[in-house]
C-alpha cells in the first residue's frame, strides 16, 4: 500500500484531504441506499462510498485519473445527503468538489460544462442567452439602487422566469415606494462553476458580482434559488470575496420577516394543499428548512410533509451539480423518484423554493404524466397574497 | 486448492448469462469491491450482477466447472473480511436485488429477494405494523441476504433474538448450481434437517440466497428508553449484569459504548453530556409496562452509582441516543485514520471483568500514542466491540493491531470462555482463534460440511468456516 499521492501536481485540489479527510469513510456505506445518484449505475462506484473509495485510491496511486472515475464524480448532484449522513464526519461534498477541479484541470471535465464556461464568459450565464436579455421578464425598468437587491439568478432570469416575476411583485406589494433594486448587468452566481470545478471562472464571477452589490447601496441581498443563496452566503466568503458585512437572505426567509411585521398578508381564504420539497442547496447546505414552511403555514397552505424523506433526509430533485447539463435524463430519473415519494401524501401541488428545482421537477412530472403542479414557493406566495 | 484464471472466454460466457451491462472488469470497479470494512483487500478478476436464481446457478456452474472462485456480496458491509475475494475470481454484487416481494399481514410473513436494506424493510414493514426485529448497527446499509450469511444481530437480540430466529425459508443456490428452497412457508416444520439453520451464518461459503422468507413482529405499542452515564467500566458492566441477572423481564436493549466511544458517538448525535461509560436501557411492550420494567430498571442502575442519568424525553431524544449508538463505529473514524472493530462475546456474569481487561488493551500494547480502543455493543447479551482506531497507513501500528486482536481473543476471550464473534463471523480475520475456541474434532465437521456443498471449493474459499 502506497501512501504518497502519486503525482502530487495532478491532484493539488484533492491533496489536502490525503492524510485526514479520505481516511474518515471507512466504508460503513451508511450514505449508500439513500443517495439519489447510486441508482444512475449498477455498480458501487455509483454511491458515495464508492466515489470515496475512487478518491482514495488516486491519492494514494493506487488508481489513475480516468474518463471512467470523472464520470462517476460528475454524476453526483452535490446534494449533501452523504455528508450530513455520514457519522464519520467525512467532508464528502467538498471532497467531490475538489476531485472534480482536479479531474478538470486534467482535461477530464464534462463537455457540457466547458460550454457552460464558455457560455458564462460570453453572455454571464450558464445558458447561452444574451446578457442584454437578462431582465426581458421584467415589464418596466428596474431600479439600480436601493437597500434590499434582489439577486435574481440566472434560472429565473431565464427559464423560470414566473419566479422573478412573483419575486418582484412581493417586494413591490411590501415596499411600494421602491428601496429595492434589480440589477441588469448582474452574472451568474458562479454556483454550478464552482460544483462542477471551475473555479478559477466562478472566482472572477464572484468579484464581479460584490462589485455590483456595493454599487448597488444594498444593505440586504435576497435570492429565491437556493443555488445562488448557497453560493453568496458560503462561497464567497471562502472565496474570501467581501460583501462588507451585508445581509444575504434566502426569499422565504424575508418573506416571513415581513408576514411576522403584518407586512403581507393573504388576500383570499381558499384552502391549498401543498407537498414541500427541500432544495438541497438550501437544507442540508444551509440548513434552511423551516421559514419556507412557516411562510405556507402562516399563510394558511395545509402543508403535508412528504414521509420519511423531509428535511435532513430529503431526496434530491436531481438537477443540481451540473448533473442536469451532463445527465439530463438520470436528473430526471431522479425527479421522477421524488415525485412518487411526493404522490404518498395525497397532495396535488409540490412547493419548492428553487427555480432549479421547480424546473427540474415540473419537466419530470409533464414527461411522465405525474398528476402533480410544481410550483416555486414564490409563484405560490404571489397568488395568495397579491 | 488451485484455481483457474478467469480468461476473456470466461468473460464472455458470463456477459451470455447476464447481459453485457451486467459484467464488468474496470479496474476502478474491482478496486472498489475489493474491500468490506476491514482494512484487508484483495481484487477480484471480475464482478457479476446476476438478476435471477436461474443465472446464479448458471454463473456457478460455470465457476464449478472452471474451478472459479465466487464470492457472493450484500452491501460490502461486514466487519470480518468475509466478502473480500482474497482468491480473486467471481464477485457476485447480489445488492441490485432488492425488492420487497410480498408482505403477508395474514400469516404473518414477508418474502424479499436478497439485496434490500435492513432499515427500508422496516420503513416498509412500519406502514403495515410490523418490524424485523434484527437491528444491526449497520441497518442503514446491510442488506438482508448478509444478514443471513452472517447471522446478524443487533441491538434487540436480547429479547427477540437473532436473524436465524426470523428466517422461515430460504431460497438457495448451491455450489454446483442446484437451486433449493430450505425450511417452509409454515411456521413449523421438521420435515427437513434444518438446513436454514445451516446456512444462516454460513458467510457465503455453502451456498448464494436468492430469497428469503421472514417471519412477521408485530410493532410494539410503546418504548421506555433512559441512560445512564458511569465513572467506570466495571460499574458500567455491573449495572448491566445487575439488570439482566435480577429482573424478570427481558429488556429490549441494554447496550454500552465506552468512553472513547460515548465522546465520538454523542459529538456525531448532537447529544452533550458528561462524559463516561454509557448504558442505554429500553424496555417496550404496553405503555404501563414498558415505563413501569424501566422504573425498576433504573433503579437498578442506580446503585451503580451513574454520575448522570435520564429517561429519554420523547421520541425524539430515543432516536438521538439510539443514532449516537449506531453510529458508534464510523463515530470512532472521527478519531483515527483507521477504525478496526472486532466482536467477542461472554456469559454476562463475566461482562465486568472482560470489559476492564478489554480498556486496558493499548496499555498492555504500549501504545497510548497512537491507539484509541473504542469499545461497545449490545452488553445485555454479553456481546462487545472492541475498536482498534490507528493508522492503517504506518506499518508497525498495523503490527501492534495484530498484536492487540491476539491479546484480545487469546489473553481475555477464549480463558473466560468466551467466544471469538458473537454475530460478525470469522471470515477472513478470526480464522486463527477459530480451532482453539472449537478444537480439532468440531472444525473437522465444518470443513466435511463445506466440502459436502461445493466439492470444488469455489463459493467464497479461504475463509474462517469451511476453509
Ligand atoms: C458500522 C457497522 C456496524 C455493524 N454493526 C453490526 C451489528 O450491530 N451486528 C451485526 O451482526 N453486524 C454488524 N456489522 C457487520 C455487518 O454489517 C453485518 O454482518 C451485515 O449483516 C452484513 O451485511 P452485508 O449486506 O453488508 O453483507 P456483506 O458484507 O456484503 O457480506 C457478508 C457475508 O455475507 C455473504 N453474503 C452476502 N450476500 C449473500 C448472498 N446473497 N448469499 C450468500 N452469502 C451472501 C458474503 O459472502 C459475506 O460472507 C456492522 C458493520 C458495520 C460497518
Ligand atoms: S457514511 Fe461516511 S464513512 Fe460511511 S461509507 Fe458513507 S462516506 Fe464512508
Ligand atoms: S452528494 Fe448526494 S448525489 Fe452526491 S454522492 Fe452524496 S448523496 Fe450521492
Amino acid at each position: 500500500m502506497t501512501t504518497e499521492p502519486k503525482e502530487e501536481s495532478k491532484l493539488k485540489r484533492l491533496e489536502p484531504f490525503a492524510e485526514r479527510e479520505i481516511m474518515r469513510c471507512m466504508r460503513c456505506g451508511f450514505c449508500r441506499p439513500l443517495c439519489p445518484t447510486w441508482g444512475f449505475s449498477e455498480w458501487d462506484t455509483g454511491s458515495p462510498r464508492g466515489r470515496m473509495m475512487l478518491v482514495r485510491g488516486m491519492l494514494q496511486g493506487d488508481l489513475e485519473p480516468s474518463e471512467y472515475i470523472a464520470d462517476r464524480l460528475y454524476l453526483c448532484t452535490t446534494c449533501g445527503y452523504c455528508e450530513w449522513r455520514c457519522p464519520a464526519g467525512t467532508k464528502t461534498v467538498d471532497i467531490i468538489e475538489a476531485a472534480r477541479a482536479d479531474l478538470a484541470d486534467l482535461g477530464l471535465g464534462r463537455k457540457s460544462h466547458h460550454y457552460i464556461e464558455e457560455r458564462i464568459r460570453e453572455e454571464n450565464n450558464p445558458l447561452g442567452e444574451a446578457k442584454e436579455e437578462r431582465t426581458s421578464w421584467a415589464s418596466k425598468e428596474l431600479p439600480q439602487k436601493g437597500d434590499l437587491m434582489y439577486f435574481v439568478g440566472c434560472m429565473a432570469s431565464y427559464r423560470e422566469q414566473g419566479t422573478a416575476k412573483a419575486t418582484l411583485n412581493l417586494i413591490e406589494t411590501v415596499n411600494p415606494e421602491g428601496g429595492y433594486s434589480v440589477i441588469g448587468d448582474e452574472l451568474c452566481c458562479g454556483s454550478v462553476l464552482l460544483r462542477t470545478g471551475h473555479r478559477e471562472v466562478a472566482k472572477a464571477l464572484a468579484e464581479k458580482n460584490a462589485e455590483l452589490i456595493k454599487k448597488s447601496g444594498a444593505k440586504i441581498i435576497t435570492t429565491s434559488c437556493a443555488g445562488c443563496y448557497r453560493t453568496i452566503r458560503k462561497d464567497y466568503e471562502l472565496l474570501g470575496i467581501d460583501l462588507n458585512g451585508v445581509e444575504i437572505l434566502h426569499f422565504p426567509e424575508l418573506l416571513n420577516r415581513w408576514i411576522d411585521e403584518g407586512k403581507l398578508k393573504p388576500k383570499n381564504g381558499e384552502k391549498i394543499v401543498v407537498t414541500y420539497h427541500d432544495p438541497c442547496h438550501l437544507g442540508r447546505h444551509m440548513k434552511v428548512y423551516d421559514e419556507p414552511r412557516e411562510v405556507l403555514k402562516k399563510l394558511g397552505v395545509e402543508v403535508r410533509e412528504i414521509p420519511l424523506r423531509n428535511r435532513e433526509t430529503s431526496a434530491c430533485c436531481g438537477a443540481g451539480g451540473g448533473v442536469r447539463a451532463e445527465y439530463k435524463d438520470s436528473a430526471l430519473e431522479a425527479a421522477t423518484e421524488r415525485l412518487k415519494q411526493a404522490e404518498e401524501t395525497g397532495a396535488k401541488i409540490l412547493v419548492t423554493p428553487c427555480p432549479f428545482c421547480t424546473f427540474n421537477l415540473r419537466e419530470a412530472a409533464a414527461k411522465n404524466n405525474i398528476d402533480m403542479k410544481v410550483y416555486d414557493l414564490v409563484e405560490l406566495v404571489a397568488k395568495i397574497c397579491t | 486448492m488451485k484455481y483457474n484464471p478467469v480468461t476473456p472466454k470466461i468473460i464472455s460466457e458470463l456477459e451470455n448469462i447476464v447481459g453485457l451491462k451486467n459484467v464488468i472488469t474496470r479496474p476502478e470497479e474491482l478496486y472498489v469491491y475489493s474491500r468490506d470494512s476491514t482494512i484487508f483487500e484483495h481484487s477480484p478478476d471480475v464482478v457479476v450482477i446476476p438478476k435471477t436464481a436461474e443465472q446464479v446457478s448458471e454463473i456457478l456452474k460455470l465457476a464449478n466447472r472452471e474451478k472459479i472462485p465466487v464470492v457472493p456480496r450484500g452491501a460490502g458491509t461486514s466487519a470480518s473480511g468475509s466478502p473480500i475475494p482474497i482468491m480473486g475470481g467471481i464477485v457476485l454484487d447480489m445488492s441490485r436485488n432488492d425488492k420487497i416481494l410480498e408482505i403477508d399481514s395474514h400469516n404473518l410473513t414477508v418474502e424479499v429477494e436478497s439485496g434490500v436494506v435492513c432499515d427500508l424493510l422496516n420503513e416498509e414493514l412500519a406502514k403495515h405494523g410490523f418490524f424485523f426485529p434484527p437491528d444491526p448497527a449497520s441497518s442503514p446499509a446491510c442488506t438482508i441476504a448478509g444478514m443471513v450469511a452472517n447471522n446478524s444481530a443487533g441491538n434487540m437480540a436480547m429479547k427477540y433474538g437473532t436473524t436465524r430466529d426470523h428466517v422461515l425459508w430460504l431460497e438457495v443456490v448451491l455450489p454446483t448450481g442446484e437451486i433449493i428452497q430450505t425450511g417452509s412457508t409454515t411456521i413449523k416444520s421438521v420435515s427437513q434437517f434444518d438446513l436454514t439453520r445451516l446456512m444462516v451464518g454460513s458467510e457465503g461459503q455453502l451456498g448464494v440466497i436468492t430469497k428469503v422468507g421472514l417471519k412477521l413482529t408485530p410493532l410494539p405499542e410503546h418504548h421506555a428508553t433512559a441512560f445512564f452515564i458511569f465513572k467506570t467500566v466495571e460499574d458500567a458492566a455491573k449495572a448491566a449484569v445487575r439488570v439482566r441477572s435480577t429482573m424478570t423481564t427481558i429488556p429490549c436493549m441494554l447496550e454500552f459504548l465506552n468512553e472513547t466511544t460515548t465522546r465520538a458517538a454523542f459529538d456525531y448525535a448532537g447529544l452533550e453530556y458528561p462524559v463516561g461509560y454509557t448504558i442505554i436501557l429500553d424496555f417496550d411492550g404496553a405503555k404501563d409496562t414498558a415505563e413501569a420494567d424501566l422504573e425498576a430498571g433504573f433503579k437498578l442502575c442506580e446503585k451503580e452509582n451513574p454520575i448522570y442519568k435520564e429517561k429519554a424525553k420523547d421520541a425524539a431524544h430515543r432516536t438521538q441516543l439510539l443514532t449516537a449508538r449506531k453510529a458508534a463505529l464510523p463515530a470512532l473514524a472521527r478519531l483515527r485514520p483507521t477504525t478496526c472493530m472486532e466482536d467477542c462475546t461472554v456469559q454476562i456474569t463475566k461482562l465486568p471483568q472482560a470489559a476492564k481487561a478489554i480498556e486496558e488493551i493499548p496499555a498492555r500494547l504500549g501504545a497510548e500514542d497512537f491507539m484509541d480502543l473504542g469499545n461497545f455493543g449490545h452488553i445485555g447479551d454479553g456481546n462487545m466491540h472492541p475498536t482498534f482506531c490507528f493508522d492503517e497507513r504506518i506499518e508497525e501500528q498495523r503490527d501492534v493491531f495484530f498484536k492487540g486482536m491476539d491479546i484480545l481473543y487469546e489473553d481475555i476471550i477464549l480463558p473466560l470462555g468466551g467466544s471469538v464473534t458473537g454475530e460478525h463471523g470469522i471470515g477472513l480475520i478470526r480464522a486463527k482463534y477459530i480451532d482453539r475456541e472449537h478444537g480439532d474434532a468440531s472444525v473437522k465437521i465444518m470443513r466435511g460440511i463445506k466440502k459436502l456443498f461445493d466439492p470444488n471449493m469455489i463459493l467464497n474459499p479461504g475463509k474462517g468456516k469451511g476453509g
